[in-house]
């Protein structure tokens, strides 16, 4: 077997640890935390193979909105594993590998196809090329496999709230907190494990709208129990994956009743959620950044860089830092603090390539002279251009536009408004990039909404 | 030999193939999702979208109106989890 | 294609789904020349880039047995003749009758079939069960199983027709709407875009569910109207699923693609008509119940996303082909009731023989499908109709 400690490991020991299995062996986990982090703690990077080229792959997001942690759970085909909590006793398999997640049979198809693959005219010249291309093809199609035993129907569980908010970072937790103090019956959902959104990972000082510059997990802690504490309730793992018009969506859907259903879902069921008001506070995806090789394992965005630290992990002993801003900034500081070196920040720009294959071995990055400098590390932290996560808000009624760097939701600066009276949209999926004014909009919106609904407006 | 680089990791759509997309007449960015694939996979497009908009900019398009249709779920949900959403209608036989 | 819209045409398609772009392309292969096709969005927007794929041969009527019987060999050759990969899969078609009823239905449909040289034939449930092991067979009555019916990807197929098209001089131009007909006395001389106006003798009416409306702007008002069908994938498994599996009593249908998805749909009888391309709730719930029901080993597979496109109703189940009578000049093709993407291959070379003047011996379905026999009562009947 192949040695399976790679760069990343532990900087916090743990006190508590379960064991959970993955392709025979056995790994250490800390009950609860993610088990992608578990499994980047225990130096495993490379959890399947891609698609087509069987390239390998890894965990990028460590936030629920990537492929590259899926594995099978517990005989359950593509879970991912970066936002399910780990237990004693879990059995995760490797996915789309003939062979192991190290040494794939498939690998091959990424050296025959070196420029890509034309799949829309390739064996074209011929039918029986085509025909057995096509055979071939759908032999090695797909990637999880059927499930080991059969799921049950479950019923929906229906939840009435006069306001959902959707996203449980800090401008969502403003919004619910100022609704329900304002006396709305307010339910917020987050796709994490825990609420408080990206902002409870970032190391350092953020500056806030009331208190000024402080820890940024304190402010994400803080907003929580601020909106708890108004009355709001907040469930984690819980993921809003879509927005209805009830009028021909529904049972029961009658005049006068609310026009929008959402559907949210949790490990256990779905929840029908119909809502007077929807603000959307969904903050910005992460987003691919187009740097050769930027597939490789142990290649991550900022933000997935600062989740492994805040789980006490440290993505790597020399992490690359390309691209630039705050969290780039915060996540150097705290590799440093622990004894790591970052690397960087380079501009994005500037980066030629990551190199490596199932590990990263380097990044050359072109000088002002524009010269290439072989750079060795063993993690690359990327943070480019994002785009706001815009699709809830556009499902709901809302206007979105290109702003550039990706897609914002049309909302008002100083409240939120959109285009659409069910929906507010706050903070970064807005466009809304600093959070203190982030935070004055959220709450805007907040009691905005708890004046039209109290205010019997439209409902 | 120049590595890959993906746009959508879930597909395994390269920057390449983006390019061959827009040289075989597609100028927007429905279209090259449709010819490449991009953003129909695992995660739906949030790790692709913005980064093809961007690519269709600078091969030479129309910055786009808007992005593709967020299609629901925004996350892969299991049937079973649906199975009993229509329940006051029997189903036929 | 960009450029300006041609002054002049002998022929102008509305519609560049697969229906107008395949009978340009069978048109100018007949040697018609100076076609325009107009497509409103961009290739695909329509019901051609919605729906599930599948090229069935088993019917209930002796014409779409014969015609699809033809798409199949069509979509057998497409690949190598139109140089692109439509990966069609011939993986057959299993239609599932839960009641005797049904079960006769299917057992008059297949010996139909069989007249017509199909090797469809009828299956018990533990044959069923055979051809598709997921398959919960205590709730099968029978099965009707035509193993040259397949699944072809959609796209592909459209855009071999448009590249083709263009090789041949066809102008295919998309996001250009036709806002307005022209013409003078009963005939019509021209179509009107945003982008232009195209002076033509002959406008050829291949708008899918659109139809209706491009009617309209001449007055004229065609019994068929849209209707919204609405389709999902999961998540992309290796493959196990071989045939199609239809159920014409709860109209659901699934496949798996040669990506590995499973795509499949079923029918929503609550959906009100009009051109809606909404996603709903509901519609998850009456397919995940009813797949789940088929293949219970189903339930922990995790669906992708869902997209909806319009189906083209015509009252009685069978198309709309041909001239109108109040119009010289206008030609209807539409009202393929969800199934026009599979009869496009061989209904264009029809077409391109009629409005050429090539003998044919299908001439007399151009009598039979002419939307005048909704006015005189004529209605004709097909059933295997899915979603």
């Amino acid at each position: 077997m192949l040695p399976t400690r790679m760069a990343p490991r532990r900087i916090v020991q743990p006190t508590e640890t379960c064991a959970i299995r993955v392709d025979g062996e056995e790994v250490r986990a800390v009950p609860g935390e993610p088990v992608a982090v578990a499994l980047a703690a225990a130096g495993r990077l490379v959890l399947g193979r891609s698609v087509k080229y069987h390239r390998p792959r890894g965990a990028t997001c460590y936030a629920g909105e990537c492929d590259g942690c899926l594995m099978r759970v517990d005989g359950v085909s593509s879970v991912m594993t970066c936002t399910l909590p780990a237990r004693e006793g879990m059995v995760l398999e490797t996915q789309n590998v003939v062979g192991s997640a190290r040494h794939d049979l498939l690998a091959a198809t990424d050296w025959f196809f070196p420029d890509g693959m034309d799949h829309h005219h390739m064996f074209t010249w011929s039918k029986a090329a085509n025909r057995m291309m096509q055979k071939v093809a759908r032999r090695i199609a797909g990637i999880g496999k059927l499930p080991s035993g059969v799921a049950g129907p479950v019923a929906p569980r229906e939840l009435s709230c006069e306001l959902l908010v959707v996203g449980g970072g800090p401008t969502g937790l403003a919004a619910a907190a100022e609704a329900a103090r304002a006396g709305l019956d307010v339910v917020v959902v987050d796709e994490g494990l825990q609420m408080g959104g990206h902002l409870a990972f970032l190391p350092g000082d953020v500056e806030d709208d009331r208190h000024g510059e402080g820890p940024a997990r304190d402010l994400a802690r803080r907003l929580a129990d601020e909106a708890r504490a108004s009355g709001a309730t907040l469930l984690a793992s819980c993921s809003a994956v879509g927005v209805y018009d009830a009028r021909n969506s529904e049972r029961g859907a009658t005049e006068g009743a609310p026009e929008h259903t959402v559907l949210a879902v949790t490990e256990e069921g779905s929840l029908l959620v119909r809502p007077a008001r929807l603000v959307v506070a969904t903050g910005v995806h992460e987003g691919a950044s187009d740097v050769p090789g930027n597939d490789i394992p142990g290649v991550l965005g900022v933000r997935a860089a600062a989740r492994l630290l805040a789980h006490g992990v440290l993505p790597g002993e020399r992490v690359a830092l390309c691209g630039r801003g705050h969290w780039a900034e915060a996540v150097a500081g705290a590799l440093r603090a622990h004894g790591a070196q970052a690397l960087g920040p380079f501009p994005l720009e500037s980066v030629r390539r990551v190199r490596g294959r199932s590990a990263v071995k380097g990044v050359d990055v072109a000088g002002e002279d524009g010269a290439e400098q072989r750079i060795a590390c063993d993690a690359v932290a990327l943070s480019g251009p994002r785009s706001g996560a815009y699709e809830i808000g556009v499902q709901a009624g809302a206007e979105v536009r290109f702003d550039g760097d990706g897609f914002v939701l049309g909302a008002a600066a100083e409240d939120g408004a959109t285009a659409s009276s069910f929906v507010r949209a706050v903070g970064q999926c807005a466009g809304v990039r600093e959070l203190p004014l982030g935070l004055r909009q959220a709450r805007a919106a907040g009691r905005a909404v708890a004046a039209e609904v109290r205010g019997g407006a439209r409902g | 030999m120049a590595d890959k680089t993906f746009v959508c990791r879930c597909e395994d759509v390269t920057v390449r193939d983006v390019q061959d997309a827009v040289e075989q007449g597609n100028r927007d960015l429905e279209s090259v999702k449709r010819y490449t694939g991009f953003g129909t996979g695992w995660c739906q497009g949030k790790q692709c979208v913005a980064l093809c908009a961007r690519l269709l900019v600078k091969l030479g398009g129309e910055p786009p109106a808007a992005p593709i249709t967020p299609r629901p779920p925004l996350h892969p949900v299991p049937l079973a989890l649906l199975a009993r959403l229509a329940e006051d209608e029997e189903e036929p036989v | 294609m960009t450029g300006a819209l041609p002054e002049e045409a002998n022929v102008v398609v509305v519609g560049g789904g697969i229906m107008g772009l395949a009978t340009a392309f069978e048109m100018a292969k007949l040697g018609v020349e100076r076609i325009v096709v107009l497509e409103k969005g961009y290739l695909c927007s329509g019901a051609s880039g919605r729906n599930g794929g599948g090229v069935r041969a088993q019917w209930s009527s002796a014409e779409n047995i014969r015609l699809m019987k033809e798409s199949i060999r069509i979509c057998g050759d497409f690949a190598t003749k139109m140089r692109i990969n439509v990966w069609f899969r011939q993986g057959g078609y299993l239609f599932l009758a839960r009641s005797e009823r049904m079960a006769r239905k299917l057992e008059e449909s297949v010996r139909l079939q069989r007249e017509h040289g199909l090797p469809t034939r009828m299956v018990d449930a533990a044959e069923a069960k055979k051809l598709v092991p997921e398959l919960d067979a205590s709730r099968v009555v029978a099965a009707s199983y035509n193993p040259d019916d397949g699944v072809v990807f959609p796209w592909p197929f459209v855009w071999g027709y448009a590249r083709a098209c263009e090789q041949q001089g066809i102008a295919v131009h998309t996001f250009t709407e036709v806002t307005a007909l022209e013409t003078e006395g009963r005939r019509i001389t021209g179509v009107v875009t945003p982008r232009g106006r195209v002076r033509t003798p002959l406008v050829l009416n291949a708008a899918g569910a659109w139809s209706p409306e491009i009617a309209r702007l001449v007055g004229i008002e065609l019994p068929n109207h849209p209707h919204r069908h609405e389709i999902c994938a999961t998540e992309p498994l290796k493959p196990f699923l071989r045939p199609f599996v239809g159920d014409l009593a709860s109209g659901l249908y699934c496949s798996q693609s040669m990506r590995g998805e499973i795509v499949g749909g079923i029918s929503n009888a609550k959906v009100p008509e009009g051109l809606d391309q909404d996603s709903s709730l509901r519609f998850l719930g009456l397919y995940a119940r009813a797949l789940t029901r088929t293949m219970p080993i189903l339930g922990g597979v995790r669906v992708l996303r869902q997209w909806s496109g319009c189906y083209d109703i015509t009252p009685d189940g069978s198309p709309i082909v041909g001239h109108v009578d109040e119009l010289d000049g206008f030609v209807q093709m539409c009202g393929f009731m969800g199934h026009g993407f599979m009869i496009a291959p061989v209904m264009a070379r029809l077409m391109a023989r009629y409005l050429t003047g090539q003998p044919d011996a299908e001439r007399e379905l151009f009598d039979k499908w002419n939307p005048r026999r909704f006015r005189e009562g004529r209605l004709l009947e097909e059933t295997m109709i899915l979603g």
